[in-house]
């Protein structure tokens, strides 16, 4: 899933300086799961944005929704009524809810709610790590499972590098070295010798560097 | 000009409370603090607390038990915990995080005397912050 984290109250307020009516608009899905931008987070900005503007005692009324997700038109369009009443948006989806919602409610103003990190999943309770960076050629066929591109900090298709110690990567004595997840995966899986092939360099066309990227489908298209 | 007398909650743990000889038995907590039974600290809840610093009290404590003698194992360091958060959010919209403050039990002390020491203490500091809204 997306894992997002929360901005400052501070700093989402200092961005609505003159209006009267905000609309907080939460999303289910991912941010809900991550704990940054579901229901009840949406809720404490909602009502953390109150206390901010009473201490200044300001007049502003906010209202609090939350759809299932905001990264699809269909959900999106079930803010209509508080997004048309409201004078600006804060939008605790990632970064792809805030631009669907800009897009359709302009020229409403949407401001977003979280910083959006990366793709992963939860450890242990509180704590998100990163396990894909979307290359859009997946080798994970070849690395037993465990992703070079996300966990390894050279990306490294044939590692690990002289770096590794005791497991750790040499950035930081916190963080695994992905190569020795790789390797210790790999004896498990009983396949150690598909160390020894040599993986040749990675058409990286599919990833970031080709641009922007999209992904079409002649039986769902209309 | 009216002496100013602050809006208390005091959350307590029901184990704490229970456990400890007199409950409150002999000790008269002030009027001015609202007493809160939680059913665990761990039961504390973060949107609860911010609406209820919205609503205008002005001070809030929680009575847990000591650390590592949870009756749900860790619900006391879950409610220390969500403590910090609270106060994060509170230094991010300008109020004193020391609006909010958690009191651990020791075994030899009385619950009652934690909670009116804790009264006192929060009655005290918080005098000195002022009502939260102006
Ligand atoms: S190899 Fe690419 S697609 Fe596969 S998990 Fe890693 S970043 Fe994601
Ligand atoms: S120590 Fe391991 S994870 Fe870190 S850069 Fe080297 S191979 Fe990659």
């Amino acid at each position: 899933m997306i894992i997002a984290s929360q901005k400052s109250v501070r700093e989402i307020a200092d961005n609505l300086t003159k209006h009267k009516r905000i609309s907080v608009a939460g999303c289910g899905t991912c941010v809900a799961v991550c704990f940054a931008g579901g229901e009840r987070e949406s809720e404490i900005l909602a009502s953390a944005l109150r206390m901010f503007f009473k201490l200044k005692s300001r007049k502003v009324e906010i209202r609090q929704q939350t759809v299932k997700r905001q990264c699809e038109w269909e959900f999106i369009e079930e803010l209509k009524e508080n997004i048309d009443w409201a004078d600006i948006v804060v939008s605790t989806a990632c970064g792809i809810g805030v631009q669907a919602v800009q897009k359709k409610y302009l020229p409403k103003r949407v401001l977003p709610g979280l910083n959006t990190s990366f793709m992963g999943m939860p450890t242990s309770p509180g704590v998100w790590k990163e396990r894909c960076l979307g290359c859009g050629d997946c080798v994970l066929d070849e690395t037993g499972g465990i992703c070079p591109i996300a966990r390894c900090a050279k990306n490294l298709l044939n590692g690990p590098c002289g770096g590794s110690q005791n497991g750790k990567c040499e950035i930081s004595k916190d963080i695994d070295c992905a190569w020795q997840e790789i390797y210790d995966r790999l004896k498990v899986l009983g396949l150690l010798d598909s160390m020894n092939e040599i993986a040749l360099p990675k058409n990286w066309s599919t990833s970031r560097d080709g641009g922007p990227r999209r992904i079409v489908r002649e039986d769902v298209n209309t | 000009m009216p002496v100013f007398r602050p809006k208390i909650i005091g959350y307590y743990c029901q184990y704490c409370a229970y456990l400890s000889d007199d409950n409150f038995g002999k000790v008269k907590i002030p009027s001015n603090v609202k007493k809160c039974k939680l059913l665990c600290s761990g039961k504390l809840d973060i949107l609860n607390i911010l609406e209820t610093f919205e609503s205008g009290i002005d001070g809030i404590f929680v009575v847990g038990c000591k650390e590592d003698e949870c009756r749900n194992i860790n619900g006391n360091s879950r409610a220390s915990r969500r403590v910090n958060y609270i106060k994060k959010i509170l230094e991010q919209i300008g109020i004193s995080s020391e609006r909010i403050a958690v009191y651990n039990i020791e075994p030899e002390s009385l619950f009652s005397n934690v909670f009116l020491e804790a009264s006192a203490e929060m009655g005290k500091k918080i005098r000195g912050l002022g009502p939260i809204y102006k």
